[in-house]
């Protein structure tokens, strides 16, 4: 029987506006919401879509991310009915080729999907969080009848230079995208995500391809040759929660979000669980002088200390009498007695001695690397 | 390199009120992450046996969701295995349901294993030791059977009712072995853990099967001690004996004392089976000390000195004193809990207040809605 989809998961980039976060680590592989990494969004997606065929191109800082997907355990796509792996560059007979863009890493990997030889190709980034089911959104690309379906969502008039703007008809067939506008009519963005007919995405990748070292993208050079070439083009409507965290900034923002209402339905959808590694943490140790409010703990933690509108990861000790205000304290970090944080990311493993105030004039969010 | 065979004997594990009506001791909740059977499955795994059994006796269902595949502990890759034995001829028959025929009936268990070593633990008596040095002891003392004891302060004797306790002559062996009523002499309780040389349980289960088919594994240890040579080895660690709801309550609750935790850390992990939920939740109104939330639970009210376990949820208004809650109950707002044990699913609602005893709890069923 023919395969009838194969999910390629793009996951190879630094993220360079994460800072220190991102010196060992590859963008999808950063901590997020008290217990997740950031591919868990996109991974646990391809499990409850029913996509059983997930391959990840990595390629920054690609052992931890390599070993962390593993054989996809971790969300159950590694059944009788599923296979994952990861695609990292590799070396040819002619010398060595990095992924040189979105588009390139899927074409220097076009042999090995020619193995599976699926019907449909589903083109995912690592770096989203978001729950989407995907099968609602091949069925649309089949229902259209679609060559190419991209996956939008409605932002706000002051954000489209950011994004990748669509324009389409009543059929929702598209027929204009222009990327980062100073302004537009349309706000319907692309996400970057992205289902071809396997034939279909072939024969653009090899007849398109760019030579020399020069980046070979979907946003920058795929989309626009294909609606070029006319192509049945569409834009399937994603309504719901959708963040790409480049930067610092956002990455603290979007853990808030967690905290201030359930966007992700993480608690309110027992059916659609974000899927994740186990750690073999201890349960959850409150202590007798510790003060919790509109917070997010994980296991592992042992806190002693006051919390308030905070996201704290596993096996993170708080001592007594440290204080943490409106920040995000990732795995295995220590704070110490009498520590006062405001508005800080604490990376993973990151120790803050006796005493230490971090961002005490609470302004902009600062991060404490290791 | 001897092989080694470890089994799990749930053939002994005590009643504890409503809490074994539908579960086996095995698969009841320990410290709102854990359940009992995790802490010989643990031992042994990080002893490196990994070739298990489950002398099962009876309720295997919530048993079987728990071990699942058995992966948790290492046992069933294509190294190790992992067995549930249970005694289909001698089942129905309590009189005949005892370890002895279990092992007997599942024979195979062992001669696939070709283990040269068996070695028994139960799930009650909860204790964190490292086999090899038993084995170790075991094989360098050439014994046939060697018998794990702790010696307890005689203060101790009534929290160890109905255990074995041993009288050993100066080489260590075991000379008598009496039930303990609270008025034994000695002090050397048995963990009721063996090491037995395979020959030696060969020979054991013969004189058993001749003495009385009645006869289990403690029974005949007994009876024919003065006969056969025990060898001893002495545990100096964390025990407690979890055999009524009382016992329960008392040994769980005593983990919220910080300096308590002799049996659990991290170079000791205590491998379970995990559900994915996601961190716990707590809103702008909660208060909790002194406690261990599991994940996946939404705190709103206050909680004092109890154990929640998994996907709680504690409204706003409640407050929950010195109780252990099990997965998925629902403490509503303006209710009082103290010293109860609240299984299950079970909902707290239309009361104002809940109150057991200090010593002895009280007991709110599965599912029930109070």
């Amino acid at each position: 029987m023919q395969t009838e989809i194969v999910a390629m998961i793009l996951a190879g980039g630094k993220g360079t506006r994460l800072e220190s976060l991102t010196k060992k680590m590859a963008k999808s592989a950063v901590f997020f919401g008290g217990k997740y990494r950031i591919i868990d969004f996109t991974m646990s997606n391809c499990a409850h879509s029913g996509i059983n065929n997930v391959w990840v191109l990595t390629q920054y800082e690609s052992i931890s991310l390599n070993n962390y997907i593993g054989n996809g355990s971790h969300w159950g796509i590694d059944g009788n009915r599923s296979k994952t792996g990861v695609l990292t560059p590799r070396q040819h007979e002619d010398g060595i080729s990095w992924y040189q863009g979105t588009a390139d890493a899927i074409y220097q990997n076009l042999e090995f999907i020619d193995e599976i030889n699926p019907k449909y190709v589903i083109i995912l980034s690592g770096d989203q969080i978001y729950k989407m089911n995907y099968a609602k959104m091949l069925a649309f690309h089949r229902e259209k009848n679609a060559d190419v379906t991209i996956a939008s969502i409605t932002v706000e008039k002051k954000d489209v230079s950011r994004f990748g703007i669509l324009k389409f008809d009543e059929n929702r067939l598209i027929t204009a995208f222009i990327e980062k506008p100073t302004a537009s009519d349309s706000l319907t963005a692309s996400m970057g995500i992205y289902i071809f007919n396997y034939d279909i995405l072939k024969k653009v990748l090899i007849s398109n391809k760019v030579g020399g070292n020069n980046n070979y993208d979907f946003g920058k050079n795929i989309i626009p040759y294909i609606l070029e070439q006319k192509l049945k083009v569409y834009a399937f409507p994603y309504v719901g929660y959708w963040r790409d965290v480049g930067t610092i900034e956002s990455l603290w923002r979007a853990n808030m979000d967690l905290i201030d209402g359930d966007p992700l339905g993480l608690y309110a959808d027992d059916s659609f669980k974000i899927l994740s590694e186990d750690t073999r943490s201890l349960p959850q140790y409150i202590g007798h002088h510790a003060l919790i409010s509109d917070s997010i703990i994980n296991q592992g933690v042992k806190c002693d200390g006051k919390v308030f509108h905070s996201v704290i990861f596993t096996d993170v000790i708080i001592e007594e009498g440290a204080e943490i205000y409106d920040s995000v304290i990732m795995p295995g970090a220590i704070i110490r007695r009498d520590a006062i944080i405001h508005k800080a990311i604490i990376a993973s493993g990151v120790e803050v001695i006796k005493e230490r105030k971090i961002n005490p004039d609470n302004k902009k969010i600062v991060l404490i690397g290791k | 390199m001897p092989r080694f065979l470890g089994l799990v004997n749930l053939h002994d594990s005590p009643q504890l009120r409503g809490i074994t009506e539908t579960r086996p001791l095995a698969s009841a909740s320990f410290l709102g992450r854990f359940a009992f059977v995790d802490f010989p499955l643990s031992n042994f795994s990080n002893s490196k046996i990994d070739t298990i059994g489950i002398l099962v006796k009876e309720k295997p269902r919530s048993l079987i969701k728990h071990i699942g595949s058995g992966k948790m502990w290492n046992a069933n890759t294509k190294i190790g295995s992992l067995s549930l034995m249970y005694n289909e001829k001698g089942g129905a028959d309590s009189l005949y349901n005892h370890d002895i025929n279990n092992i007997i009936e599942n024979r195979w268990v062992i001669d696939q294993a070709d283990a040269d070593y068996v070695l028994i633990a139960p799930c009650h008596l909860i204790y964190r030791l490292d086999f090899s040095k038993v084995i170790h002891q075991h094989i360098k003392n050439k014994s046939k059977i060697t018998m794990v004891y702790k010696t307890i302060k005689p203060s101790e004797k009534n929290d160890f009712i109905d255990c074995d306790c041993l009288i050993l002559d100066h080489h260590k062996h075991v000379k008598m072995i009496q039930k303990n009523f609270g008025n034994v002499t000695n002090t050397h309780i048995s963990l009721e853990t063996y090491v037995i040389s395979r020959d030696f349980l060969e020979e054991l289960f013969n004189r058993a099967q001749r003495a009385s088919g009645f006869f289990s594994l403690r029974d005949i240890l007994s009876y024919a001690c003065s006969e056969i040579e025990i060898d001893t080895y002495e545990y100096e660690g964390y025990l407690r004996n979890f055999n009524s709801l009382e016992h329960y309550f008392k040994y769980s609750l005593e983990f919220l004392k910080k300096d308590n935790l002799a049996l659990l850390d991290e170079d000791w992990p205590i491998f379970t089976r995990t559900y994915d939920s996601p961190p716990v939740h707590y809103t702008a109104s909660a208060k909790v000390r002194d406690s261990y939330i599991a994940n996946g639970s939404i705190i709103e009210g206050k909680v004092t000195s109890s154990i929640i376990s998994r996907s709680c949820k504690i409204e706003k208004g409640a407050h929950v004193r010195n109780c252990i809650v099990f997965s998925e109950a629902t403490i509503k707002s303006g209710t009082i809990i103290e010293n109860c044990v609240i299984d299950k699913k079970a909902t707290i609602e239309n009361v104002r207040k809940l109150e057991g005893d200090a010593k002895i709890p009280l007991y709110i069923k599965e599912g029930d809605k109070i």
